[in-house]
């Protein structure tokens, strides 16, 4: 018992002990950034791209010329809401982080009121405009409500007059499909018919697909994730349906492209050809799993310092808030909204021979 | 400062969660893996009620503690029947239940979206805004979930659930009705689990559903069962020693490449060279 305890007081008082991660010695003004990402466990595919991302966007950035130095301090929050608040609480009071940064609106949503609390700058990778609320929060949206928008649209186009819809019960997937039934409630031109809501962890979807080919909808809406759109592929063609799938980044994350052979989909601001072939060349794999997001997230921050050429929050938040629709992001041209929202712009896309292409911008 | 507010924040919220939990498994031998359930019940009613009713939190938490209470009182009976493994997989089976109600019952609690803007508590005027203030009421808590511990634990109610835990044949025998000391310390655990999850959602002040996972009660499992079963200073000390331990481990100043992945590996290696040497937990006076 009293080795025990020994040992687990050495434990906590070597970490409570353990000096700080000193800044490197710098004539220049250090911006400290503390990124929380799920860096173990299901989802730390998210961690591993962010941290990649941020390699990839410093290696380049520190051969300009530049007013400050960026710090970036990474901390897992193991993808539980408790943990995050710790983590904010942490940057903010220990390492003195003058941004943060977040992934998802849930987790942003945690951080949100206490970014406006302590004055600390907040920039969330998330589609809820919820999270960009305040002077302090700026979010970095894929724009549900203008993919939504231009989905509906395509649908038309495309003859669609009735449809019916997969969607995941997920933050993501769920914000997307209300934007997307508010547009299709206001215009009239389309018809909802059965809405199937799936957890993440279903794996079966035969039975649905089976009510989805009696239904015969002009189109299926996948508001799914990966991995679960794989699955739901791969048994959709072993099923036989002919009904062509589509949705909002629907395919983006398939990793069997030719399960999708010829069908079109809505891209969220995907990643620029050349930032996906950069992403490729440094670190060997096929995907960047949202790296791109955090490409764009550093570009805004150091894009709002640099050009602010001041650490005042306030004032970096409103150059961002003004000039940030000059920049160039990986996910392309970006543009601003009121209240920090950063929105990148729909594209459409179809698979041919198993690569999506971009057909329409 | 704040950081370590916060720390004590979540160290009393768990500390609750550890206490009442410690209550059914440790007093009564249930191995209950019900507790995230509860803790969800008790967090979206005062999530849903401040947010769309207009309640103050004390009437929300009151609410969710009547909620919890008849769920329990009803879900109690059931399992009341059960016993060893068995008890464990039908309360597993609730917890798996409320998740899927709380991430499908979009209407009324906006399923995977979540709950925004949950308010903080006030009593005559004056608000919790302050982490230090919060931190101050959330201990009230603790040490009035302590004292009804140590106080069942040493009443005759407490000696009959420990007779029943060592032996319930025997203590049927007795003449004590099993069923019903099985079915009140599980529903009195439960309003207090909901207790714990109002505090959470008022202080996080945004939930979804992730949080009220089975793993979470599994977790609330392994606080009580590291400090010790049947303890009340044991469930406090196996709080704070899951809550802090791997936040200790975040100083360590581990390469960030793989610091989180080493960080949960000590984590890891130090519950099991813990139950190695200590099976009983720390300071424990019963092995389930």
């Amino acid at each position: 018992m009293k080795k025990l305890i020994l040992i687990l007081s050495c434990v906590l008082a070597l970490g409570a002990c353990k000096d700080e991660k000193a800044p490197k010695a710098s004539a220049k003004p250090v911006v400290k950034i503390g990124v929380i990402y799920p860096m173990s466990g299901d989802a730390s595919f998210l961690g591993e791209a962010a941290k990649n991302a941020v390699n990839i966007f410093f290696e380049e950035f520190n051969k300009k010329l530049h007013k400050f130095d960026y710090q970036v301090i990474f901390e897992d929050n193991q993808n539980k809401l408790a943990k995050q608040a710790t983590l904010a609480q942490k940057l903010i009071n220990i390492d003195k982080a003058d941004v943060l940064v977040t992934v998802m609106s849930n987790f942003g949503a945690v951080v949100s009121p206490m970014a406006e609390q302590n004055k600390v700058m907040h920039v969330a990778i998330a589609t809820d405009p919820a999270v960009a609320q305040g002077k302090y929060n700026v979010i970095c949206s894929s724009n549900p409500a203008g993919e939504a928008d231009f989905l509906y649209e395509q649908l038309i186009k495309h003859g669609a007059k009735h449809i019916d819809v997969v969607v995941m019960n997920a933050t993501g997937s769920q914000t997307m499909f209300d934007f997307f039934k508010k547009k299709a409630e206001q215009e009239k031109g389309l018809k909802i018919g059965q809405v199937y809501h799936v957890n993440p962890d279903e794996k079966d979807f035969r039975l649905m697909l089976h009510k989805i080919k009696e239904n015969q909808p002009d189109y299926i809406l996948a508001f799914l994730f990966a991995p679960t759109i794989d699955v739901f592929m791969k048994q959709y063609k072993d099923g036989g349906l002919t009904i062509p799938v589509t949705g909002v980044e629907t395919f983006t994350y398939l990793r069997n492209k030719t399960l999708s052979e010829g069908m079109w989909y809505v891209d969220a601001a995907p990643p620029t050809d050349e930032y996906v072939k950069k992403y490729q060349i440094k670190t060997g794999s096929d995907t960047t799993d949202y790296a791109e997001y955090m490409d764009f997230v550093m570009q805004v921050i150091t894009f709002g310092y640099e050009g602010a050429k001041t650490k005042d929050k306030e004032k970096v938040i409103s150059f961002i808030e003004s000039q940030s629709n000059q920049m160039l992001t990986a996910v392309g041209k970006i543009t601003t909204e009121p209240d920090g929202v950063l929105n990148g712009q729909p594209v459409l896309k179809k698979i041919i021979n198993a690569e999506p292409v971009v057909i329409e911008e | 400062m704040e950081y370590f507010i916060n720390i004590g924040i979540l160290f009393c919220i768990y500390a609750m969660l550890a206490l009442s939990l410690n209550m059914v498994v440790g007093l009564s031998g249930l191995v209950s893996l019900a507790h995230a359930a509860f803790y969800g019940i008790g967090a979206y009613a005062v999530a849903i009620l401040m947010t769309a009713q207009g309640f103050n939190f004390w009437g929300a938490m009151c609410v969710g503690m009547l909620l919890n209470g008849i769920t329990a009182f009803i879900v109690g009976k059931i399992l009341s029947k059960f016993k060893g493994d068995y008890y464990a997989i039908v309360s597993a089976g609730l917890s798996v239940i409320v998740f899927s109600v709380l991430l499908n019952f979009k209407s009324l609690t906006k399923g995977p979206l979540g709950i925004y803007g949950i308010g903080k508590p006030a009593i005559a005027g004056f608000h919790f805004y302050s982490s230090a203030s919060f931190l101050a009421l959330a201990f009230l808590f603790v040490v009035l979930f302590y004292a009804l511990f140590v106080l069942i634990d040493k009443s005759s109610f407490g000696r009959a659930l420990k007779s029943l835990r060592e032996d319930e044949v025997l203590t049927v025998s007795l003449g004590y009705k099993t069923t019903k000391y099985k079915s009140l310390i599980f529903t009195l655990s439960a309003i207090m689990a909901g207790v714990a999850g109002s505090f959470f959602a008022s202080y996080i002040a945004f939930i979804d559903p992730t949080s009220f996972q089975l793993a979470e009660g599994i977790f609330f499992f392994t606080m009580i069962t590291v400090g010790g079963l049947s303890s009340a200073f044991g469930s406090v000390v196996g709080a704070a020693l899951l809550l802090t331990l791997p936040e200790a481990l975040r100083f360590l100043g581990l390469p960030y490449e793989t610091a989180a992945q080493l960080q949960q590996l000590i984590y890891g290696a130090l519950l099991v060279l813990m139950m190695a040497f200590r099976p009983q937990g720390l300071f424990g006076k019963f092995r389930v």
